[in-house]
């Protein structure tokens, strides 16, 4: 493992840094990858992933990571915490997982528990949130199954394919995430 | 009426200028608005009102208008579009109003009315939405009655005096505006918004 920030049973999260700019790139232009993401319909070159990633690990209120398979090194996708706010002890999560030959392996869901952990245990977090769009029900039961709570669905907020989608606002508590990792 | 941008039966609205500076910073200080918006939990004077002023008429993505009194010319409050999305049709609605004007619902009712017009007919938007604070229900009825929905209630979303609070989304969307008006078997204006 290099430089684990949070290590679990078959993942670890560590820094992104300008090398991993090229390995992301693919990732971020895939429509099947970005379908299920916020990133709008920018192209994104290796410079401007630089600098996102520059940007992101020099801003005092987001948290970003590679999510990496144990043994192998292999980097799969991305994860994180944007709009951290210590004030209201709060945090938006997002998650990639770029590398397609993984996907269904469960990883999205072991990924996502270790930010939430990394939020309450290590930032001191009261809630972390979410944004999945209503297509997206994969994701939805991974969210569920690391246990957010559904809270309500944006009318008509994000354009895909030529229409209106909803997407559904997800959350999780302290408190829910202390009674079930006492 | 000074410079009016948008104007209604009772109010209208009008671009901010250096000289209502003083009226943006006691709105700061009073309790509700500091309830109501999250934004003024640090001390806010004149010089930081002032550079708000300028940073949101130079911003690209945000509209901030007062909120006038017609009869009077008083300043009564303001009400601003944030985060304008073209890519996704959509645009934040906020308001403050102030605490100490007679009638003051009723003009922030009004302002919403203009602001949703011209949100839907003139940027040709989609979808106009808010947060509000969940244990304020006279701006939730006031909503709901312009046609927003309660979309979400984000649960401990912000601290407040010592404890958590939820906050409420609140929104509207142009296909079921133009709806509701149909089947009030009226035109592209609902006669609430006039």
């Amino acid at each position: 493992m290099q430089n684990a920030i949070a290590v679990g049973n078959r993942l670890y999260l560590r820094p992104l840094t300008r090398a991993d700019a090229a390995a992301l790139v693919p990732w971020v232009n895939d429509p099947e990858v970005t379908r299920t993401l916020a990133v709008g319909s920018r192209v994104m070159d290796v410079r401007a992933e630089e600098v996102f990633i520059e940007k992101t690990n020099a801003s005092a209120h987001a948290a970003l990571f590679g999510i990496v398979v144990r043994g192998t090194d292999q980097l799969i996708g991305s994860t994180g915490l944007e709009q951290i706010d210590f004030r209201n002890q709060s945090a938006s999560l997002s998650i990639l997982i770029g590398e397609k030959s993984v996907w269904g392996k469960g990883y999205g869901t072991e990924a996502t528990a270790l930010v939430v952990q990394y939020a309450f245990g290590e930032l001191h977090l009261n809630r972390v949130q979410l944004h999945v769009y209503e297509y997206n029900l994969r994701a939805m039961r991974v969210y569920e199954k690391v246990g957010f709570r559904r809270e309500g669905a944006l009318r008509q907020e994000h354009v895909h394919d030529g229409r209106f989608w909803d997407t559904v606002v997800m959350a999780i508590l302290r408190e829910e995430w202390e009674s079930v990792n006492a | 009426m000074r410079n009016p941008f948008r104007i209604g039966a009772d109010i209208y609205l009008r671009p901010l200028e250096p000289e209502d500076v003083p009226s943006l910073t006691d709105w700061t200080t009073q309790p509700a608005i500091r309830v109501a918006l999250d934004l003024f939990y640090r001390p806010c004077d004149q010089s930081a009102a002032g550079l708000f002023l300028e940073r949101t008429k130079s911003a690209a993505h945000d509209i901030v208008l007062g909120i006038v009194a017609q009869e009077t010319d008083t300043l009564l409050g303001c009400i601003s579009l944030n985060r304008i999305d073209q890519e996704n049709r959509q645009v934040q609605l906020g308001f403050l109003l102030d605490g100490q004007k007679a009638d003051g619902e009723r003009y922030l009712s009004e302002a919403v009315g203009l602001m949703k017009r011209y949100v839907f007919e003139v940027l040709s938007m989609n979808r106009l939405w808010l947060y509000v604070d969940a244990a304020d229900a006279q701006t939730i009825a006031m909503l709901e009655q312009r046609g927003f929905i309660r979309e979400a209630t984000l649960r401990q979303d912000r601290c407040l005096d010592g404890r958590y609070a939820d906050t409420v989304v609140m929104g509207q969307v142009k296909e079921k505006e133009l709806l509701n008006k149909r089947r009030q078997g009226q035109g592209g204006i609902s006669s609430e918004d006039a």
